[in-house]
């Protein structure tokens, strides 16, 4: 154990549930709360146009960033093959599927903002990828509850 | 390829840390077993969660982790592997569709195995709401997996680390730390805290781990000609936090924390990603806490030994441990007053690997010495990583031997002169179990004589058995009394008075001033059914002492509700002989040595039997532990003087008639036995007490000799019975109850196991072999109930006695195995309810039927009679036979029907008010429901 300290972390989270179109658009297609303890992000906070990679942002009135996530590339845009010979090589490209992000549960949260790099340069770039930056915005307001499903 | 080609079975929680809603919740699903490969998937799940336990920081971190096993059945076995690199295609159909060569933008990938995330993701929410991550393991042996919404890995050896690196990423938020050509490497700083583009150590964002001295850049990459990387002056010492260039798909401008890493070859992950993992999983580890359980020590009443040779008890101090770390105590001072320490001086505990709580045991050790002696001390012990530190004392005293004064109540009845199922008639099993009994009996124990028919008798006050063979007691018993015509058959059936006379002796025997008995037990033998008052159920309230009875026969001749309620009220049990076969001729020698362990105080280790064929060497073995402070190893067999009997130590020393040590050897006509203290030789403590022990039986050579003639024309067979007690502080006491005794009764059975007044530390199984009256055996496992006792019930389906034979099998604490094992009966027989809890009332309308039948009174002008009067002698004669059964041959005892059947003593208007209940459908019930 490494201390007997518990850092403070929050006992409800936000699970959501994204879709990644074929067209490069991104649905969120649930939101489930959770009696569970929230992951803690460790490091520091990611600033749009700064930081490269991708994660989302949950934000509360007037656009105050409240938690982020970062969010593995193979969630996005990418895929990890680890060969036979036990070398491991990403190939970069344009997934569809789903992918779920763990948030704390807070009751000021207004809406869920995904930050990355839009799908139509990903396509186009085999060099160094710019700067990130809002790539989708989820409504969190209450009567998005439960999602689509 | 779809849901279609399986099914989900249910989940399991195979690591329990705690409550979903406090811990990090791993669910694993397995895809391409088939239904009957899921215990391989049940290996190779709990393989990967060995991986990741031996994963640090997840070593330290594991008790925050919970993990569920979700057991998926495909209709085929494997994945799809479309061939893509070359080699044959092969698809499979299973649940979740798995498959290699999976196609990315257009390309198909060879290791590249993918499932359908979505499927996966929604059966673990199902049966784990609280999940954090889903891992799924697919049953093919090449080398294969991928990362995103759900971990997958193939059961390839090294697949563990495809899904431990890619739950880096998709659990952890870290980033791959191998290089490349840039294509993918974000612009700017990127965003996961293990990769970066900064080599200022003050800004740095893992610039706390480096060390002043470390040169930053750390290390260039040489191949970069394109790169600002300077390279350092000196390298930075070995293992040293720095800045290294490589990572996030660059190899140039792009910096990781070490030269390896989990998060680029598997290597283990450097203290960056170690950090930012414990960091993530810090919330959900318990709070470490550390119970002392026993504040004191206690060997109250430990006895004096057998042979002059102390008993050596062990008791544990114990701490109850939640911690995720290993925590060692030690005794720094102690112990005092003479105890040892047999596990030495410290012991270290580390976190269960699927339970929160551990238990830290140090084992202090106590010899008794000599009756009345005590001895007190204390013993510190401290808790290295806590400082925390403990002063527990201890206290310890002997007691002489507890003496047991027996009486062996024993039925005379005429019946007794009746085959018992094997051709020897049962006055003769009688004599011979007795003999047994009184033989192997402890020395110290009393023994007493009543016999019983229509009234009782003390035959013999309780005696001192004395020294084996030849004590005083043994032998006025067996030649003055069990070998006489003092028991010879005759007569009718008193048990109550047998009982009575019992009891008054042995409470006369404590009463006595000398010696004076601790305990006192009554055997009774009977094989019959009560049928001359007192009745059992009048006298079993005044009965103090713990009471056996073996039920000789077949249950529907005896008295089993009576005798079972009598024993159970006094702490003994009644076990029931049946019919005896050729093979089961020493059953009831047998039954009287369980009773005798049980008299005693004796477990019973083993007990097979066999036969001996001329040339052969039959190896008994048998366990015996630390626990264990004596054993009696005793051989039953119609000729014991004709087989060779030794032993051999599990170090291999063979202990014959002849060692000199802390044994005895007696053999009868009837019984040969070794009584020894253990370690039994003194001069070999470790390899003549704990361990595999054999008893190595030949036929004499005595014997070989002067049967080789014989044995060319026909086979010498001598059988034998082995049975192995051990007197020990391992105890184990199985129970029977039942609540009827009708066809289809049921049969609860227990049984509690001890180690030094404690559960057995190590996992211990309990079962019971069944025979049934059919002759199928069945065997039923006894699951450990709530109540700590060993549990499970038994449908008594047809008629007859049910033989449970209820073994236990385990590890002792010190990492031994023992064996325990008693045998109970149960009966179920129709119209077994029908017997008064307080014994049989005697039913008139049976006798006066059974009077007229024998009396030649129902003739065709009777039932003509009957048959005007309304009356069906059909029925009657049913019932005769049902509820009143049948007297069996020779008119013995049955119930309600006197040897000599007489009928005066029941008044005409009993006789009319019972023939008139049954004409009205009351007194006899055709089904004898
Ligand atoms: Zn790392």
């Amino acid at each position: 154990m490494p201390s007997d300290q518990r850092p403070e972390a929050s006992r409800r989270t936000l699970r959501l549930t994204v879709k990644v179109n074929e067209d490069g658009g991104y649905e969120l297609i649930s939101v489930e709360r959770l009696h569970m303890i929230t992951p803690p992000q460790p490091g520091e906070r990611p600033e749009i146009g700064k930081h490269g990679g991708s994660w989302i942002e949950l934000r509360g009135a007037r656009g105050r960033v409240l938690a982020h996530r970062l969010i593995d590339a193979s969630l996005l845009h990418s895929t990890e093959v680890h060969e036979a010979d036990r070398t491991i090589h990403r190939h970069f490209g344009n997934p569809q599927g789903i992918f779920e992000v763990l948030l704390p549960d807070v009751d000021t949260a207004r809406e869920a903002v995904l930050v990355g790099t839009p799908t139509r340069r990903r396509a186009e770039a085999k060099r160094a990828v710019g700067p990130s930056e809002e790539i989708a915005r989820f409504d969190l307001s209450p009567r998005r509850e439960g999602g689509d499903q | 390829m779809s849901t279609s080609d399986g099914y989900v079975v249910g989940a399991t929680k195979i690591v329990d840390h705690g409550p979903d809603s406090a811990r990090w919740n791993l669910v694993i699903v397995g895809d391409g077993y088939r239904d009957t490969e899921l215990a391989n998937y049940h290996t190779h799940a709990q393989s990967f969660v060995t991986a990741l336990r031996g994963t640090p920081p997840f070593n330290t971190l594991f008790c925050g982790i919970n993990v569920y096993r979700i057991d998926v059945v495909s209709n085929q076995s494997g994945a799809d592997d479309p061939g893509c690199a070359g080699g044959p295609a092969v698809t499979a159909n299973t649940y979740f569709d798995a498959t290699f060569c999976s196609l990315f933008a257009g390309t198909p990938m060879d290791r590249l195995l993918t499932i359908n995330s979505g499927v996966a993701l929604s059966v673990a929410t199902t049966h784990v709401p609280q999940r954090h991550q889903v891992l799924c393991i697919v049953n093919s042996t090449k080398y294969g997996g991928s990362g995103g919404a759900v971990a997958t890995c193939s059961v390839d050896p090294q697949a563990n680390e495809i899904a431990i690196h890619e739950i880096g990423h998709s659990a952890f938020g870290l980033a791959d730390e191998y290089g490349g050509n840039g294509a993918g490497t974000p612009a700017g700083e990127p965003a996961q805290p293990n990769v970066t583009r900064d080599t200022n150590r003050a800004t740095n964002k893992w610039r706390a781990l480096i060390a002043a001295t470390t040169p930053m850049p750390s290390a260039c990459d040489p191949t970069c000609a394109a790169s600002t990387c300077v390279p350092p002056g000196a390298p930075p010492a070995a293992g040293a936090v720095g800045t290294y260039e490589g990572g996030i798909y660059s190899d140039c401008n792009t910096y990781r924390p070490l030269p390896s890493c989990y998060m680029r070859d598997y290597s283990p992950f450097c203290p960056v990603c170690s950090g930012v993992i414990t960091q993530v999983l810090a919330p959900f580890q318990p709070a470490e806490s550390i119970n002392l359980v026993t504040p004191s020590i206690s060997f109250t009443n430990v006895p004096a030994g057998m042979g002059g040779v102390g008993v050596t008890t062990h008791r544990a101090i114990r701490w109850d441990v939640v911690t995720c770390r290993t925590l060692t105590f030690m005794i720094t001072a102690g112990p005092t007053g003479g105890f040892g320490t047999p596990f030495g001086i410290q012991t270290s505990v580390g976190a269960d690997p699927n339970v929160p709580a551990a238990a830290a045991r140090i084992w202090l050790s106590y010899t008794s010495t000599n009756p009345g002696d005590s001895a007190n001390g204390s013993v510190t012990v401290r808790c290295i990583e806590t400082g925390q530190s403990w002063v527990i004392n201890i206290n310890a005293n002997t007691i002489a031997r507890r003496r047991t004064a027996v009486s062996l109540v024993l039925d005379r009845s005429g019946s007794m002169t009746d085959d018992a199922g094997d051709g020897i008639n049962k006055v003769t099993k009688l004599r011979e179990a007795a003999r047994v009994f009184i033989d192997t009996m402890l020395p110290d124990d009393g023994i007493g004589l009543v016999r019983f028919n229509e009234a009782a008798q003390r035959i013999m006050e309780v005696m001192e058995a004395g020294v084996a063979p030849g004590g005083t007691g043994r032998t006025t018993a067996i030649n003055n009394h069990i070998n006489t015509a003092e028991i010879d058959p005759a007569g009718a059936t008193s048990i109550g008075d047998g009982v009575v006379n019992g009891r008054n002796m042995l409470n006369d025997a404590q009463a006595a001033p000398t010696p004076d008995y601790d305990g006192t037990a009554m055997v009774i033998l009977t094989d019959g059914m009560w049928n001359t008052p007192p009745s059992l159920a009048s006298v079993a309230g005044s009965i103090n002492a713990q009471t056996y009875a073996v039920g000789f026969g077949l249950p529907s001749n005896i008295s089993v509700p009576a005798l079972t309620t009598l024993c159970q009220g006094n702490n003994g049990y009644l076990l029931v002989t049946g019919a005896l076969t050729a093979d089961q001729s020493m059953r009831l020698s047998k039954y009287f040595l369980q009773i005798l362990a049980g008299v005693s105080n004796a477990q019973i280790v083993a007990d097979p039997a066999g036969v001996l064929d001329i040339n052969a060497e039959h190896r008994i073995p048998f366990w015996i532990c630390a626990a264990d402070f004596g054993m009696d190893l005793i051989l039953l067999s119609p000729y014991p003087y004709a087989i060779d009997f030794r032993l051999e130590a599990p170090d291999g020393t063979l202990i014959d008639p002849a060692t000199a040590g802390n044994l005895q050897f007696v053999s009868t006509d009837k019984v040969a036995y070794y009584r020894c203290a253990l370690p039994v030789l003194p001069g070999d403590p470790a390899g003549t007490h704990v361990g595999q022990w054999h008893a190595v039986l030949r036929i004499t050579r005595k014997y070989q000799g002067g049967y080789r003639y014989a044995a060319a024309t026909q086979r010498l067979r001598v059988p034998y019975e082995f049975v192995a007690h051990a007197y020990s502080a391992l105890t184990f006491a199985a129970q029977l109850t039942q609540a009827s005794y009708e066809i289809g009764a049921v049969a609860a059975i227990s049984a509690a196991l001890l180690e030094y007044d404690q559960p057995p530390r190590g996992r211990a199984t309990v079962w019971a072999e069944v025979q049934k009256p059919d002759g199928g055996p069945d065997i039923v496992m006894m699951p450990l109930g709530n109540s700590g006792r060993y549990e499970a019930a038994f449908p008594m389906a047809v008629s007859g006695v049910y033989t449970f034979r209820i073994r236990a099998r385990g590890e002792t604490v010190d990492g031994e195995p023992f064996e325990r094992e008693q045998t109970l009966t149960g009966v179920a027989v129709a119209g077994g309810d029908h017997w008064s809890p307080d014994d049989p009332k005697r039913d008139p309308l049976c006798e006066l039927l059974d009077c007229l039948r024998r009396t030649g009174a129902i003739d065709g002008e009777f039932a003509k009679r009957l048959q005007a009067l309304g009356f069906d002698l059909p029925a009657l004669l049913k019932c005769l036979g049902r509820k009143c059964r049948k007297p069996s041959e020779g008119g013995r005892a049955i119930p309600g029907v006197p040897t000599n059947p007489s009928l005066s003593h029941y008044s005409v208007a009993e006789l009319a008010e019972a023939l008139s209940l049954a004409v009205r459908g009351k007194g006899a019930d055709p089904d004898g429901a």
